[in-house]
């Protein structure tokens, strides 16, 4: 331990910690308060339209159920407290969705699609400066640990003097670790803490999940400066150290997160939406056609041994969108629910990319910890399409209970409108996080241990 | 120096910067990943290519569907086919049956950028209903990985790694030799090192120049990239000279880096940084400055207005007075007949909803509409700034993936669907107006077959939009080599002590 306080003193003397830790502060600093600004601004939106809609919705006129069903609503997807550190796939999927009669609409208007196209570079998150500028900061701090003092020959006196390789490598690996951790988990901490209590934290499990994604940026931080240190090991100059290391960074934090990107596709391809979607299409319009509509009421007629639907003791109209209803919910599991597993196994398949990049590992084990992954926005969606079933069973049920005579339409009013619950989506709980993010938090591990593994034995070799 | 000498001087750095490995190795990799890049555009537009002619087809299919339903109602029978199914009523085959496309379809040099096609659909069907607020509102949804790591594409080559291959190639000449003290032996010759400078980087810059140029043809002409180029030719030729002064830049930059007399290492880092700064935070930096001159209008907001419309028509007695004013203003005929029962017609009921939705969204949409325009427009006018945004955009646009082409393909698809409305509504009327059957008994009505009159989308390629992007890009990456370069020059005047 004193090992490591004499080399933290050390590294603080350099002006070159505080440098970095400024810039990083800023650039946190700027990018966390304009996503916090974003993300409190969206969710008064949310609540205000949210209660707008229930209001709206309890203070129906008198109507037909179907036509309350049609009158639908919107609802939104809640705001993840962390996703002002890592938005992870916010932005890329829907925020909202028109619940409403027959339809399992899509999740609509990203943020991306509102972004100006010069905004995505990959710099504009707080996640993204972490992804990229972080390992920046780990190389400059950890470039000359041994190159430098190798030019100046105080390596030479250090080993000299009995100091053995790797109890300098680890002291000076754990003071640079110490001051990174300080440097970027205290900020992220900070703006974490001040997001949760700030934009609305419940059931999120806020504060393990922020500890345990923390963690995750330091593990990350520290894959860079190990392999800033070990180039330190046995580069002949700082200079040099520090061209390589930047190299070593463009390869892995720009070059291989694309290919990984290719590599994914050619692995795992993307299932197309388009095709799903037309083969809805395709099955419901034959199942909605003037004959199939003339098949379903005489099939239900003989169902009742009934001639007539007067006769019937259940309304027909009722009873047949019940029946249309169930088909199209079938035809949308099973196409929607097929290439929502799709995308979810391609995401997977992005974790285990990671042992391309660790930049690649962190932005799938990020997202997941967060509470921004796919599996949420999924989540979200099934959820809203459950409650819109929901609210179409119940309507449906109401005209198919309360038969109508000679033509008559069902008229219903607010105590039916007072039984549709409001809609509360609840984010996926942590310990699924956690198990999703099995793949991409081994792929680090990998990282790690690799890089550890290879310091061993270039640490026993270290010359003066 | 006169000039044979220095074409000599020239002729021996290009037999120098050739007989290395590492030249080889460096334009190696840029081919492959120029292939790698063109193959993924050649595959993306090839899928694009697909998805429009799937909805050719499926528009096709749509009348094919209509026109046979019609024979098959049109006769006596006791089936009951209701407006919805019928696809001989205007409105039915207006809102259930019609597939109107607008399509936005690839440029012959669509290979080149994904830019926001991963964002931005190229083709949306035209709907009429109030759930879409907006006419964006229809996508692909697909992998949020991929869209936010950001794809292997031909502009991701050119932009983000030709000026690191150009770094590689180029970031050590001169600083290499100070450092290996060559650099004392050349100074002690009677040649200036302007001289030197000149021969060594413009060996780099014919070598770059040559190899990103003929790389990219060569990776387009293999992978079969491109399209037919008739009318795309100042473009091309744009494009080629934007690539070129772009990698000149970056040739300038090295003997920049180098006429400060740091040495190799101090150089290739000055270089590497320089690279993260002009191709990664200054685009984001300037991204943010769109954000802040564009500010997005709240499309919850809009969606709060289009509900509060929707509460209007459909509480008290507010919708049948919309109804009345509007069948009053489009049919004024319609007071001789029965209003109360076409008032109560669901078509006349829908379109005068819809009108009323129009009308009561139409700030929010223009505001919008209003704002793409202005981040395509203020993005086009900050993107000289940097020379990546300055190339991207130029390949963007040639490419038809930008964010003006989308502004306008919205815009376009608004009028269109207005087009449509304009086309079907009078024929709706006309039908609510005169509801006698054509055939008596028959199970259809049968008074509306004009499938293959409905407008088309007329989808347009910028050509002249692309190819005054490509020269303006073209200017600005000549303009900022030649001020590097003039810079370089004169740092270079003199060998350092």
């Amino acid at each position: 331990m004193r090992r490591v306080a004499a080399e933290l003193a050390l590294a603080w003397r350099d002006a070159r910690p505080r440098w970095i830790g400024a810039v990083l502060l800023l650039l946190l600093g700027v990018a966390g308060l304009g996503a916090w600004q974003g993300a409190a601004r969206y969710a008064a939106e949310v609540e205000r339209i949210t209660a707008a809609e229930r209001a709206r919705w309890l203070g129906q006129d008198a109507k037909n159920p179907h036509s309350a069903d049609h009158y639908g609503l919107w609802v939104f997807r809640p705001v993840a407290p962390l996703a002002v550190l890592d938005p992870g796939t916010g932005p890329y999927t829907g925020r909202m969705v028109r619940v409403e009669a027959h339809l399992f609409n899509d999740a609509v208007y990203r943020a991306v699609q509102d972004a100006g196209p010069l905004t995505r570079s990959g710099f504009g998150s707080v996640a993204d400066i972490v992804g990229l500028v972080v390992p920046l900061a780990a190389i400059l701090l950890g470039f000359s640990a041994f190159a430098a003092d190798r030019e100046r020959g105080t390596l030479r006196l250090a080993l000299g003097n009995g100091a053995r390789p790797g109890r300098l490598f680890a002291g000076r690996f754990a003071a640079l670790l110490l001051a990174l951790a300080a440097l970027v988990g205290l900020p992220l901490l900070a703006l974490g803490g001040f997001a949760a209590a700030s934009v609305g934290a419940e059931g999120w499990e806020v504060g393990p999940r922020l500890a345990v994604w923390t963690l995750a940026q330091l593990a990350y931080a520290a894959v860079f400066l190990l392999i800033a240190l070990l180039i330190s090991l046995s580069a002949r100059t700082a200079r040099g150290a520090l061209a390589a290391a930047l190299a070593v960074w463009v390869g892995l934090c720009v070059v291989a997160p694309r290919l990984a990107t290719a590599g994914v596709e050619v692995v795992a391809p993307a299932p197309s939406y388009r095709e799903a979607r037309a083969r809805i299409d395709a099955d419901l319009r034959d199942h909605r056609t003037a004959e199939a509509s003339d098949a379903q009421v005489r099939a239900a007629l003989a169902r009742y041994g009934a001639s007539d639907p007067d006769e019937l003791p259940v309304d027909l109209r009722g009873l047949t969108m019940i029946e249309n209803e169930h088909h199209a919910y079938a035809v949308y599991d099973r196409e929607l629910g097929t290439f929502f597993a799709g995308l979810a196994g391609r995401e997977r398949a992005f974790g285990w990319a990671g042992l391309l990049s660790p930049r690649v590992a962190l932005q799938a084990l990020s997202q997941t910890l967060a509470g921004t992954d796919f599996a949420q926005h999924a989540h979200f969606v099934w959820a809203a399409e459950a409650y819109r079933r929901g609210i179409s069973e119940r309507m449906n049920a109401e005209i198919r209970d309360n038969p109508q005579r000679g033509g008559r339409q069902l008229v219903a009013g607010p105590e039916l409108w007072r039984a549709i619950p409001p809609f509360t989506p609840a984010p996926l709980p942590l310990a699924r996080g956690l198990a999703d993010a099995a793949g991409p938090a081994l792929a680090l591990a990998l990282w790690l241990a690799a890089l550890a593994a290879l310091s061993v034995p270039l640490v026993r070799r270290l010359r003066p | 120096m006169s000039a044979p000498r220095f074409h000599r001087l020239l002729r021996a750095e290009l037999r120098l910067l050739l007989r290395e490995p590492l030249t080889w190795a460096i334009l190696a990799m840029l081919a492959a990943a120029l292939c790698l890049g063109a193959r993924i555009g050649a595959e993306r537009v090839a899928a694009e290519r697909a998805a429009i002619a799937a909805a050719a087809g499926d528009s096709t299919r749509a009348v094919d569907a209509a026109k046979a339903a019609r024979a098959r109602y049109a006769q006596p029978g006791p089936l009951r086919v209701a407006y919805w199914q019928d696809p001989t009523h205007a409105f039915g085959y207006m809102h259930y049956f019609l597939a109107a496309y607008a399509v936005k379809p690839p440029t012959p040099l669509a290979a080149l950028a994904v830019g926001q096609a991963d964002v931005q659909p190229a083709l949306t069907r035209v709907s009429f209903g109030f759930s879409t607020v907006f006419d964006d509102t229809a996508y692909e949804p697909g992998s949020a990985a991929t869209l936010r790591l950001g794809p292997f594409d031909l502009a991701f080559v050119l932009v983000h790694l030709v000026p690191l291959a150009v770094i590689a190639l180029a970031g050590t000449r001169l600083s290499a030799e100070a450092d290996a003290g060559i650099l004392r032996l050349i100074a002690a010759q009677p040649v200036s090192p302007r001289a030197v400078a000149g021969a060594k980087f413009g060996a780099a810059a014919l070598v770059a120049v040559g190899a990103v140029l003929g790389g990219t043809a060569l990776a387009l002409a293999v992978t079969g990239a491109l399209g037919p180029l008739a009318g795309w030719g100042t473009t091309g030729a744009g494009l080629a000279a934007a690539l070129a002064a772009y990698t000149l830049f970056w040739v300038a930059a090295c003997a920049l880096a180098a006429s400060l007399w740091r040495g190799a290492v101090a150089a290739l880092t000055l270089l590497v940084l320089a690279w993260a700064c002009l191709v990664v935070a200054l685009p984001a930096a300037l991204g943010l400055v769109v954000d802040g001159l564009a500010p997005v209008p709240s499309r919850i907001a809009a969606i709060d207005a289009s509900r509060e419309a929707q509460d209007r028509f459909y509480t008290g007695e507010a919708g049948p007075r919309i109804v009345a004013a509007w069948l009053a203003a489009r049919a004024p005929e319609a007071e001789a007949k029965d209003p109360p029962a076409l008032r109560d017609a669901p078509e006349i009921k829908r379109l005068a909803r819809d009108a009323f939705y129009d009308a009561a969204l139409a700030g929010h949409r223009d505001a919008l509409q209003a704002r793409a325009d202005a981040a395509a427009a203020w993005s086009a006018r900050l993107a000289p700034l940097s020379p990546a945004t300055a190339l991207a955009l130029a390949l963007e646009t040639a490419a038809g993936t930008d964010a003006g082409r989308h502004a306008a393909f919205l815009a376009a698809v608004s009028e269109h669907r207005r087009r449509l409305r304009a086309f079907f509504e009078p024929r709706i009327l006309a039908q609510a107006l005169r509801p006698a059957p054509v055939c008596a008994g028959c199970q259809a009505r049968l008074d509306f077959d004009a499938y293959d009159a409905v407008p088309a989308f007329p989808a347009v390629l910028p050509a002249e939009a692309a190819a005054r992007q490509a020269l303006l890009g073209a200017a600005c990456l000549l303009a900022a080599a030649l001020a590097l370069a003039a810079l370089a020059y004169r740092r270079l005047g003199a060998w350092p002590a």
